[in-house]
């Protein structure tokens, strides 16, 4: 397992040397693409639409497009030049109570392990965040992008929450039907109700699993089936090998 | 803690000459992952720990036999991959580095491993044995090692020179010399065990490559090697052969996480092209004709990578 991230958190006085991980495994099933006929691997030539010349990567740049095929070149140097601040910790520049934060700001989410020596103020973060029901909110630099984050303990430890700008957020009364209050009787709110109290139990999400995966890896058991190695047979053959090798021992004195 | 917690060094060998002694056994050198084991009846577990010390049994999930012991017990062994009834060290690393849960369920049936055993530290009902002569732990393990997927690694008296020469005729890596009345020494190296190889082979770091020429200009040309004295790294020469451009591929693609400006050695060797410096991290088998009088190796070839020792065990005496 590797970090993707090393650096601190800090927050008054206090530093915390971290490392942090991601919080899903890596995919699972993943395909490549292959020519049909051969099985070679497909690979990508970047083309130039205009003159058609294949290109390497340092004749590429970013373009900004501003209209249809106008575009703002950004170069390397240029991105260089906007400062990154906050590059190596994560400065904690409020607390605030969870309920105060929307769902729909949560946009990814990572573990926090301390680094030696941080184990001492991780668990006394940890503790008074956990007794005062406080999450913590700040800035990090990830990828060369600024992300605003917010520290939150959970299970034990702490979770970093990738949070989203508010900017980059829909306004949800844009939708239709949105926060829009209907005429019901006092009957059908019950009978609803009802229902969803019938069907309410402890959830045990382990009980859901992604049915197509399992159906596809099935699918790839089962062209792959044949192709199995016995261990039983090759144990055997190991067995004899060693028992040769024994007997062209026997009766050679040294 | 628990027994069944606990990181336990495995005991390693010097490099020897084939030799004949009353005072030694000799057994087959595994090529495989060293792997100590720790198997607990009563609970139905399995805990498998490298060299590195970390847990690796998630990566052979064909491995039961701790169903079919009888006995609790902690156990020193190879992990290798058989073909021909004889271990592969290239088909067993399909197996290593793969995190996938998937994959690795697939190759558990598509290259099946199989746990060689040779020692045993500690066993139910008669507690640690480290201390009890070889001899003894290996009668200890017949009769307690039971199961599929599992086998004991046999060996024979005396006879080291032919045992060794067989061992080579008919396609295994080495065979491996141990006192008969020696003690398990975690994490030591000592004459208690001598290992024979049939080629010289040193462990060594690589600390940068050079960039490729020709059809290996996307990956590099060859591997800068160095050993560690303790203090520093020493060059000791570059590898450019028995990589394929597959590997090729793989390694500049995993390597790119270690990418370096500065030069990992204290003295920075004369090389003419350029340059790719990694931080130390890779650590790769090396075969060579020899080592030529400024300490450099002659004829080197590439044998594999080696993700269980870390850059800084790669010392400078593997080549005195």
């Amino acid at each position: 397992m590797k970090a993707i991230w090393k650096g601190s958190i800090s927050f008054g006085l206090v530093n915390i040397p971290v490392k942090l991980y991601t919080s899903t495994l890596p995919k699972e099933l993943s395909f490549k693409l292959v020519h049909a006929e051969d099985g070679g691997r497909i690979r990508y030539k970047r083309v130039c639409e205009k003159c058609g010349k294949e290109l390497s990567k340092d004749e590429i740049v970013k373009g900004y497009e501003i209209s249809k095929d106008e575009f703002v070149i950004l170069t390397d140097d240029d991105f260089s030049k906007i400062p990154l601040k906050t590059v190596k910790y994560i400065d904690i520049k409020q607390f605030f109570s969870p309920d105060e934060l929307g769902v729909i700001f949560y946009n990814g989410f990572f573990l926090i392990s301390p680094e030696k020596g941080g184990e001492k103020p991780y668990y006394l973060l940890r503790r008074a965040m956990e007794e005062t029901n406080s999450m913590g909110i700040g800035k990090i630099t990830l990828r060369n992008r600024e992300h605003l984050v917010a520290i939150k303990p959970y299970d034990g430890g702490l979770i970093l929450v990738q949070l989203h700008f508010i900017e980059d957020l829909r306004n949800p009364s844009t939708v239709y039907g949105w926060g829009k209050e209907v005429e019901v009787s006092d009957e059908e709110l019950e009978l609803a109700k009802e229902l969803v109290m019938a069907m309410k139990k402890p959830l045990k999400i382990e009980e859901f699993v992604d049915e197509y995966k399992e159906a596809l890896m099935n699918l790839i058991n089962a062209k792959i089936e044949g192709k199995e190695i016995r261990v039983a047979e090759e144990i055997e053959v190991s067995k004899s090998l060693i028992d040769a090798l024994k007997a062209s021992l026997e009766g050679v004195k040294s | 803690m628990s027994w069944f917690d606990l990181t336990i060094k495995p005991m390693l060998a010097i490099k020897g000459k084939p030799f004949d002694s009353r005072d030694y056994i000799f057994e087959i050198k595994w090529d495989g992952t060293r792997c100590i084991s720790f198997i607990d009846v009563k609970n139905k577990r399995l805990r498998l720990q490298n060299r590195r010390l970390l847990d690796i049994a998630y990566r052979y999930p064909e491995f039961d036999f701790h169903n079919s012991f009888c006995k609790s017990c902690i156990l020193d062994g190879e992990i290798v991959v058989l073909k021909k009834g004889k271990p592969d060290f290239k088909l067993l690393q399909q197996r290593e580095q793969i995190e996938n849960r998937m994959k690795i369920e697939i190759l558990s049936k598509k290259l099946p491993a199989i746990y060689a055993v040779f020692d045993i530290l500690w066993v139910e009902g008669e507690g640690w044995v480290t201390e009890r002569p070889l001899i003894e732990r290996k009668k200890l393990l017949e009769g307690l090692v039971e199961g599929k997927n599992i086998m004991i690694s046999e060996y024979v008296f005396e006879k080291g020179k032919l045992f060794f020469e067989k061992a080579i005729e008919l396609g295994f890596e080495g065979v491996i010399g141990k006192r008969r009345d020696s003690i398990y020494t975690p994490g030591k190296r000592s004459n208690y065990w001598i290992k024979l190889k049939k080629k010289n082979s040193v462990d060594a770091a690589i600390l940068g490559y050079m960039k490729g020429e020709g059809g290996r200009e996307e990956f590099f040309g060859s591997l800068i090697l160095g050993l560690y004295d303790g203090e520093q790294y020493i060059y000791i020469g570059r590898v450019g052969t028995g990589f394929d451009v597959k590997f090729m591929e793989w390694f500049t693609e995993i390597s790119k996480a270690y990418l370096t400006d500065s030069c990992p050695f204290e003295e920075t060797p004369v090389i003419k092209r350029e340059v790719q410096w990694l931080k130390p991290y890779f650590v790769c088998e090396v075969e060579f004709l020899e080592v030529s009088s400024d300490k450099k190796l002659r004829a080197p070839v590439f044998k594999r990578m080696r993700f269980d020792k870390k850059p800084e065990e790669c010392l400078v005496d593997q080549l005195e």
